[in-house]
Formats: C-alpha cells, structure tokens, sequence
C-alpha cells in the first residue's frame, strides 16, 4: 500500500487532513494505493507518450521562434464533489451575468456611476476601456461570451474567485484532452465513480456562437480567429474550429468590404462571415481602430461590428471589467445588478486609492500580495511574507506615489492534491480554471482545468513556468452514503468597504 | 462547407511533401538494392538520385564528394536539403497543422507522429542497414494516412486537393524516374545487366510486380516506359494520375477553367513515344512533360489561391 501524504497547512483536495480519503474521493485513493508508485509511473509514462503522439502542445515563443512543448499532465485526478459542484457553478453564472451587466452599462448609460456604486474616476483611469465601443449593445447585452475564472480553494475550504479572465481565456481544449488521456490511463476508476463527462463544452460553445449571428435566416458562419502558429494557444484554437467544424482563418483570410460587411477568402470566392470567435486581443483586433501595424487582425473590423454586420465573440472592449481594482467591486456590482447576495467568495481586497484601505496595507504589507491594477499573469506581484525589507520599503513608496495603481490582499493557501513526482506522491498546490458561456443562457463546464504547481511549494501553476495540469473530476456520490461527510460549505466573503 | 484558401493551399503542399519523402525513400531504397545485385567489377554511381530528385548542383554546392553517404544523408537527413526526407515530412506536418480543422484527427496524428519518429530516426534512414526499415515506416505511415482519408474523410473540396497534390507529385516523381533512369539504360541498351536496371526502376516505383502481372513478359525497356507512362490500371503510372487530377478538378468550384492546361498535360504525356532505343530523345521527352506539369501546378495555385490575394 502506497502513502499518500497532506501538506501540512493546506486544504487538500483528495484526503482529510488525517490522510484518510475524502468520500467522493474513496474509489480513486484506494486504487491509487493499490496501485502504488511504480504503476502510476508507468500509467504517467504512457500519457506522456500518447500526448505526444497527439501532437497536444503549448508553444512558447522564443529567440524568434515558436517552440512547441508537449502539455504537461499528471496522471494523479482532481476531485470535486458535484454537490459542491452546483453551488459553485450557480457562482459562476451569476458572477457572469453581473459582469456583462456592468461592461454594458459603462459602455451604455454608465447608471453604476451615476448611482455611486462605481467611481467614474476608475473608468477614466482604466486601460481596458475602448471609446471606440461605447454606444453598441451587442445581443443579449452580452459582451463577455465566453470566460474562464480562477478558483482556489484556502485552507478552511473556502473557495475563492481569484481572477475573472474576460479577454481571451485559454486552457478549455486541454480540460477536454486531459479527460481523453485519463479515461485511458484509469478506465477502472471511471467504473467506480460517477464522473461528469466534460466534451459537451465544444457543443455548447457552437450553439452559443450561432445564436449570435445578427442575421437570422439560414446557418450562420461562424469562424475561428487566430493570431496564428507562433500563439501559445494556437493548439486550442485549432482544437476548437475542429470540434465545431468551423473554418481556423487568420487575419490576412479575412476582409471587410466597402458595405462594412466581413468576408472570408475561400476557393470559391468571398464568402460572408456572420460570428467570430476571436482569440486575438483588442488592440491587434483591426489595425483601422487600433494599433496601425498590427498584421494580426482584420482592416475594418470594428466598422462592421458597429454596424452590426457582424458578432465578435469575445466583444471588443469587454476587458475594462477584468481588473484588479474593478475586481474588488464585484460584490457590489452583483447586489447592484442582480439583488442577490453573492454566492462565490472574493478575495477581500484592500483598495490603495481609499486612505483607510491604503494605511491598512502599509501597515501589514507582510502579511499581503500587492498587485499592480493593470499587469497581467504574475507582473509585478508583491508576495509580503517571502520579500525583503528592501522590496517591501519600495513598494511602499510606489503606492504612496500612485495609489490608484496598487491593491493588496491576504496570503491565501491554495489547496493541494497528491501528484506524481519523481517516483514519489507527494501533495502540490493547483488552481482550477472553469469555463463560463454566457448568451441567451448561461453554461458552465462540469469542473474545468485544474493547474498545478509541480515544483515543491511553489504557488506557480503557469504551464510556461513549469506548471502541469490534471484531469478534473465533477463526482456525483451516492446520497445513501452513511460515512458522508458535509462538503465545506461555501461562505460568502464581503469585500472591504471604506468607512 | 466552405473551404479557405489558404487552407486550399496547405493542403495541396502537405500532399505534395509526404507524397515527395515516400517517393524518395522508394528510390533511395530501390537503387540500394540495385547496387547490391551489381558486380562490383561494375562501376557504381549515386548521383542518378541527385538528377531524379533535381538536386544534383545543390549537392554540389554543398558537398566535394559524390559518394553513397553524402547523397543518401543529403536525400534523408540534410537540413540544408529542404527537400530531403524529414524535411518534406516537417513541412507537410507545418501544414497540415494549420489545417487541422479540416482533417481527421487520426490523420493528423499519423503525420504528427511520423514526423516525431523521422526527427528521431534520421541517422537510421541514412545507414545502410536500417536503410529499409526506415523506409518501410516512411511508406507504411503514408499509406496509413491513405487508408484513414480514404475510409473516414468526406469527399469535400479538402479531399480533392489533397488528392491533387499527391497525384501530382506522383507523377511528376515517375516522370523524373523514367527520364534519368531509363534515358541513361536506353543508351547503355546492350548492357547485360540492363534487366537488373530495369528492374529498379519498376521497383523505385514499387510497379515491378504489377508490370508482371498486366504484361505477362519479360522486363524490357519499351514495355516499361509504355506502362510507367500510360498504363490506366496502375495507379502510379502518369495516366492514372492524371486521370485522377482530372476527376478531382470535375469536383471543385470553376475546374472548367483549367481544362485547357490539363488537356495539355495529357497530350504532352501521349507524345513521349518512349522510344527505347533514343535515350536523349526520351530524356528530352520527359523534359517536357515535366514543364507541363509545373504550369498546370501554377494555375491550380493561382485559380484557387491566388485570385482572392
């Protein structure tokens, strides 16, 4: 029988703290232990072997180059109970609803900030905010289709929204593969367990695009913008054109005529484009509107999204609300909106702009993460209790020069889950990234992308920086079981408000 | 559903590449094996797979020695050679890999692990030992991918350029084949061992045992050209690819308009008389075809692509 170790001072996701297995975990820990550490190596082994041949990477780019790696994955699942499951997913949707809400009225008749709960001198600030896009009402309200938010769970089980990625979030065709190699590499436990299938989300996201087409007889076409190869997601863009057989088109396959009206270029001719699912960012989207140089993305894009000649998926413009300082009034923004109390936590946030809030975080800067407003993936992060004096007085002096910019919030602990390392299991920190389709409907994937960080102690989980990932399993458990144990429940945790 | 045409276009190149390595290593392997049957009192050359595969002032310009191993290394594995073995295999991957949408999976994932398994092996397609394994995996991945587009593929746009490209190159590798091989055996024609030549070059062209079995007689220059060239039944002679480019064209957007550049190709085909007993005439015969073939690559790439520039 293989141990299976918990780090001390982390929740972790398999096993109570005594070791013993969580219950919707019981099937796969004891066929972990009986398998022990050299079948699971071996099984590890084979999923390598079977993502290679698959050809599933990630490219990194580099000395002018890209360079294609082989999609890291731990053979070891994540487990959620689905109980658990709907409350956050019910979080999710709400979440979203309110956030599209808000990008609407910004860029509508800002009511948020006439009635005070948002402060205009944000949005004026904001570098996320496109003026070009201010007056257009994309259907259903809708500007943010599709998303995928960060959660991590902290010590007491609490399960926190970290990051609402609302640009171009990737990771969704790896969730799908995961699952593929995993169904191979444990065909005994999926026997035991009554595991929610995830490759529905390519279905769903291709009713979601056709239902945006602005014209409403006959099918829609709908494509797949691409940067192109040297994109570090260029895989999944081309996974998902596949699952939804629709044409993978770069910029230069693409024009918009003198009746503002997008056409592809295909062997028979010009052929109209009604919906793109763009996965190029905002201000390479259309060098007419954006950066001039930009080879990336389509002349006239934006005239004919204006006009209505055309869905953008997501809409341009729909990032002003994926911010770390507009991250911390999202609570309000979902009360204001919605009237409903929140049912995900957020971080608490301390806002550097707010004198109460600032003297709070100079004052307790090591037990904080300071994070620029407008930086993303890691840039610029202040983690309080592994800095030096040095690094603390410095930037105790930038917030002080530009408040506005900063935000801070508790060390949280992301939870842990045993991984394959070396030839020994052993517990490592992972986050987990769901995917949220918002249109008429809302929908969210059964799990998502579980990251992890595979470097002993590290909070890092970004593939690029020697992060892996691991199959997520929604588990439903048999509601007779008498050793059932009550999930933790989900607790709602206001932001800091000032006064 | 409607195809781009760029995707067109990558299609018909990945076609052409892997179509290309499985040609090259069918060559490569065939005339190692003549070599073996020669006495070595017969002088051997390599550079007859430098003029079929049109690289013999490349190779020059690289190499001072002419020799089996700087060829066969230039023809394999020789990253100044973009059209050696695991070069062509990476450039139809490169390909094909933005065009995945519109292949099978399983498709891509036999070029996708052909190309891993060609990266890895490339000193084993050089040595002469592993020579054939090699070029057995070379094929048999080729054919694999045949299999599963002919089995699981719709019969769409994709699929004919795919088709196109392979048939094109095909012929143009016959072609190639018989105009440096068979015009140098035709002037050598009494040669004892010219039976064992030609054989080679049925084999370079995997006909041998087809040649047998439509022919009923003996290896014999005339009758080889004559089926290399104009055979229908054999899928690699130059009728049978152009018969099958033919088919395709029918079944794309504006085919018609290509019409008059295929029907050159065909009559230029039928006038190589394949005389066996006038080398230059035949070498300049193929000279010809080839030509026409390269126009007709020019204004497939330029109906299709092209056009919408």
């Amino acid at each position: 029988m293989t141990d299976l170790r918990v780090h001390a001072g982390a929740y972790d996701e398999l096993l109570m703290p005594d070791g013993t297995a969580r219950p919707h975990a019981r099937a796969l820990v004891d066929t972990l232990r009986r398998l022990g550490v050299d079948e699971l190596q071996a099984r590890q082994d084979n999923a390598a072997l079977d993502i290679l041949t698959m050809g599933i990477t990630f490219t990194v780019y580099s000395d002018g180059r890209g360079i294609d790696r082989a999609w890291p994955f731990d053979v070891i699942p994540r487990v959620i109970d689905a109980n658990e499951w709907r409350q956050i997913e019910a979080g999710l949707t709400q979440r979203l609803r309110a956030l599209n809400m808000f990008i609407d009225d910004l860029y509508n008749d800002q009511r948020v900030i006439a009635d005070g709960v948002f402060p205009a001198e944000l949005l004026e600030g904001s570098v996320n905010f496109r003026p070009e896009c201010v007056g257009v009402h994309p259907k259903f309200g809708v500007w943010a289709h599709i998303s995928g938010s960060d959660l991590v769970r902290d010590v007491d089980g609490t399960v926190y929204v970290l990051e609402d990625n609302l640009r171009v979030p990737s990771g969704v065709s790896y969730m799908i593969e995961n699952r593929l190699i995993s169904k191979r590499a444990f065909s005994e436990v999926f026997e035991k367990h009554s595991v929610q299938p995830v490759d529905g989300y390519t279905d769903e996201l291709s009713k979601l695009l056709k239902s945006l087409s602005p014209r409403s007889s006959g099918n829609a076409t709908v494509v797949v913008l691409t940067p192109g190869i040297y994109n570090s997601a260029y895989f999944e863009h081309g996974f998902l054109a596949q699952r939804m057989g629709a044409p993978l088109v770069e910029g230069r396959d693409l024009f918009v005529d003198d009746e503002d009206v997008v056409y592809m270029r295909t062997i028979d001719g010009p052929k109209r484009v009604d919906v793109i699912y763009r996965r190029v960012d905002d201000m390479f989207l259309d060098p007419e509107a954006f950066h001039p140089d930009s080879t990336l993305g389509v002349a006239g894009l934006m005239r004919a999204w204006r006009s209505g000649n055309v869905a953008i998926a997501n809409a341009p413009g729909a990032g002003v609300a994926d911010d770390k300082v507009v991250y911390a009034w999202v609570p309000d923004l979902i009360r204001y909106y919605l009237d409903e109390e929140p049912l995900l936590a957020n971080v608490p946030t301390y806002r550097c702009m707010y004198a109460d809030e600032r003297n709070h975080v100079l004052e307790n800067m090591a037990d904080l993460v300071v994070k620029p407003a407008n930086e993303s993936g890691g840039a610029g992060l202040l983690i309080g209790n592994r800095a030096t004096q040095a690094e603390i007085d410095e930037r105790c002096d930038a917030i002080r020069a530009d408040p506005r910019n900063w935000v801070a919030q508790p060390i949280l602990s992301l939870s842990t889950a045993p991984t394959l390392c070396d030839g020994s299991i052993e517990p490592r920190h992972l986050d987990l990234r769901p995917f949220i389709l918002t249109g008429a409907t809302s929908y969210v994937t059964a799990g998502g992308l579980t990251r992890v960080a595979l470097r002993k102690g590290s909070l890092i989980v970004n593939s690029s920086q020697g992060g892996g990932s691991k199959d997520t399993w929604v588990i439903e458990t048999i509601p007779a079981d008498p050793a059932a144990t009550p999930t933790p429940t989900l607790t709602t945790t206001q932001t800091q408000t000032q006064g | 559903m409607a195809l781009l045409s760029r995707v067109a276009e990558q299609l018909y190149w990945a076609a052409r590449y892997l179509e290309r390595a499985e040609d090259t290593v069918r060559v490569v392997r065939a005339y190692t094996d003549v070599l073996v049957d020669l006495p070595t009192s017969v002088s051997s050359s390599w550079e007859p797979l430098l003029a079929i595969t049109g690289t013999r002032s490349l190779h020059a310009s690289l190499h001072d020695q002419a020799d089996e191993d700087s060829i066969v290394t230039f023809l394999i594995a020789d990253d100044a050679n973009s059209n050696c073995v695991v070069n062509c295999i990476a450039t139809a991957r490169e390909n094909l890999r933005s065009a995945r949408e519109v292949l099978p999976r399983e498709g891509w994932q036999v070029v996708n692990d052909l190309y891993l398994y060609a990266a890895a092996h490339r000193s084993e397609g050089v040595s002469r030992r592993s020579r054939s394994r090699f070029a057995e995996r070379v094929i048999a991945d080729s054919q694999r991918l045949d299999g599963i587009l002919s089995a699981v593929m719709n019969r769409d746009h994709a699929y004919e350029f795919l088709r196109i490209g392979q048939a094109l190159e095909r012929a143009d590798m016959t072609t190639r084949v018989l105009g440096v091989r068979a015009a140098a055996l035709v002037d050598g024609g009494a040669d004892v061992f010219a039976e064992v030549q030609w054989m080679g070059v049925l084999r370079s062209l995997s006909a041998l045992q087809m040649y047998q079995r439509a022919t009923a007689s003996p290896i014999e220059g005339q009758a080889v050209i004559d089926f290399l060239l104009h055979d229908r039944a054999f899928p690699r002679s130059v009728m049978s690819c152009l018969l099958s480019v033919r088919d395709s064209l029918s079944r794309l957007p504006r085919g018609d308009q290509l019409a008059p550049v295929l029907a050159n190709v065909f009559e230029t085909a039928a006038q190589v008389s394949g005389d066996a007993t006038n080398g230059a005439e035949l070498d300049a015969e193929t000279d010809l075809l080839q030509v026409a073939l390269g126009t007709l690559n020019d204004a497939i790439i330029s109906t299709y692509v092209g056009a919408y520039e």
